[in-house]
């Protein structure tokens, strides 16, 4: 009897590990579970140190803050995180575009060379490999992200500003690289999956930085149209050209624009899902 | 052995899509360049060179690095994939034409961005209605910036023949190019191969930044052209290849 419960119990243990959302089982194969596919590409980065992209980028932009700000003023450092939260989003315009279509590379070109896809799918299901590895690429922007707004405030203080310290503004400067950040990021991602030479993604990291930088000396309307130049539309500091001269540059801070914001977000799902509509489409 | 070897360098390169950024990336710097240009024209008084600077700026200073690096990982990339290292070190040529082919291949395709640039901005500047022809100068900075990629295009060479990522060459590319930057304002552009494209391509100034003195810079050019090929030709004849 107890032979026979344990029986019905082990059999319904099993359907429901088959059924549950962590593993499934569907076309007659058994799928590794999230936390496993995870790990599986935690794994497959061991030594291919690629945090090395963001830090060294990181590295060289805040490098590159300090060299402009040690030398300023006392008015200057009255208004010193805002010039560098202004400048910083044109810098993230330039940089971040280039360097999210090397991380990108970097995770799925090992997938293309070692002809790998064919393998994984016979282990997991195309959409979750494709949510996790973007995942994992997030991962790396997040990091990116947060170490530049930090890295910021500790160089204000380093530096001597007088400006207090606006939480409410660094993070927003935080939400708003990271969400145009992941935006790019899904297109990347896509392009590095899809082709089977990287020159293409990268070509596109290339071209992305250039519009975005460029695009920020345009209109608004026309800056609108750009995936890229968003690093300047959401710069939580901005130029009053109005009262700008030669001389002086006067900055003032500008929260995020919610409602815009939030199309921006559905806007960059939107783009992600049919990033992986493609992507599941490809013959492998 | 030298010739052959470009001309099989030359075949991998055909139908590529190199080609595409080529004539691509240079046509965005190109159109955003003239607007910017165009919107500041009460500012910017000096006519031709005034749209040289617009034009080549942000291109000489953050682009063109990582463009002849996405160069450079291409070709290098064929042999990371498939073994092929082991059919190019076999094969019965020096491994320093082997090098020198894919860096003849690499200035080939360098010049015909450059000469398209070039192009772009004679068809802008006649566009915005600026009189006569584009002034000689600015064909001697555009000179002076390809030769700047003969450094540039053998130090990147060398990174893409030892690192085997695609992209992580390009990327170094462009940290390199933040740095030359900061070589340029402190007046060392000389000693930093990513400053020479700026100081040879005169981006930021309408003025000579070279001042006339081209032999430095030739020099220069010349050193890190050496050590780089050396370096390359060095390794591939001591390390052993991973194919």
């Amino acid at each position: 009897m107890s032979r026979d419960m344990s029986g019905i119990n082990g059999e319904k243990e099993r359907k429901s590990r088959y059924r549950s959302g962590a593993a499934g089982k569907r076309n007659g194969r058994r799928r590794t579970s999230g936390p496993h596919l995870w790990l599986a590409e935690q794994r497959k980065l061991r030594t291919r140190y690629v945090w090395i992209v963001p830090v060294g980028f990181l590295a060289l932009l805040l490098l590159w803050m300090l060299v402009t700000v040690r030398n300023f003023n006392s008015l200057d450092r009255d208004s010193g995180y805002q010039y560098m939260l202004y400048s910083m989003s044109v810098m993230n315009a330039i940089f971040m575009p280039v360097m999210l279509s090397v991380v990108a590379s970097r995770l799925c070109d090992m997938e293309i060379k070692g002809n790998t896809l064919k393998l994984l799918y016979t282990l997991e299901r195309p959409g979750r490999f494709y949510d996790i590895k973007y995942l994992f690429e997030l991962k790396y922007l997040i990091a990116f992200s947060g170490g530049e707004t930090l890295g910021l405030i500790v160089l204000g203080k380093i530096t001597g500003f007088t400006e207090p310290v606006r939480p409410a503004m660094f993070a927003e400067h935080f939400i708003a690289i990271t969400a145009v950040g992941a935006v790019i990021l899904s297109i990347q991602h896509l392009l590095s999956l899809m082709s089977d030479n990287q020159i293409l993604p990268l070509i596109v990291g290339i071209a992305g930085g250039f519009l975005g930088l460029f695009s920020m000396f345009f209109p608004e309307a026309v800056n609108r149209l750009i995936l890229w130049g968003y690093f300047g539309i959401f710069s939580v500091a901005a130029v009053d050209w109005q009262r700008t001269t030669d001389e002086t540059m006067y900055l003032y801070y500008r929260h995020l624009p919610a409602a815009r914001f939030a199309v921006f977000l559905i806007a960059g799902i939107v783009i992600y899902l049919i990033g992986k509509q493609i992507f599941l489409r490809k013959e492998v | 052995m030298l010739l052959r070897c470009i001309k099989a360098e030359n075949l991998k390169l055909k139908h590529s899509i190199i080609w595409s950024a080529c004539i691509f990336i240079p046509i965005i710097p190109a159109v955003m360049g003239t607007f910017n240009y165009l919107n500041n024209v009460g500012l910017l008084t000096e006519g031709w060179y005034s749209l040289w600077t617009q034009f080549t700026l942000f291109y000489s200073w953050l682009f063109y690095a990582p463009l002849i690096a996405l160069y450079c990982s291409y070709l290098w990339r064929l042999e990371h994939l498939n073994s092929n290292w082991n059919v190019l070190m076999t094969a019965p040529v020096p491994v320093r034409d082997v090098f020198l082919g894919k860096l003849a291949v690499i200035f080939r395709v360098t010049l015909f961005t450059q000469v398209w640039v070039f192009i772009l901005y004679v068809i802008c500047g006649k566009l915005c209605g600026l009189p006569g022809a584009a002034p000689l100068d600015t064909v001697l900075w555009m000179l002076r910036g390809t030769l700047a990629a003969a450094a540039i295009g053998t130090m990147q060479l060398l990174l893409s023949m030892v690192i085997r990522s695609f992209a992580v060459p390009i990327g170094i590319a462009l940290a390199g190019s933040i740095l030359g930057f900061l070589f340029m304002n402190k007046g060392w552009e000389l000693y930093w191969p990513y400053s020479l494209m700026m100081a040879g391509m005169n981006s930021n100034k309408s003025e000579d930044a070279l001042g006339g003195n081209l032999i430095p810079f030739l020099v220069s050019v010349a050193v890190f052209f050496a050590v780089f090929a050396g370096a390359a030709v060095m390794w591939l004849r001591k390390k052993d290849v991973k194919a």
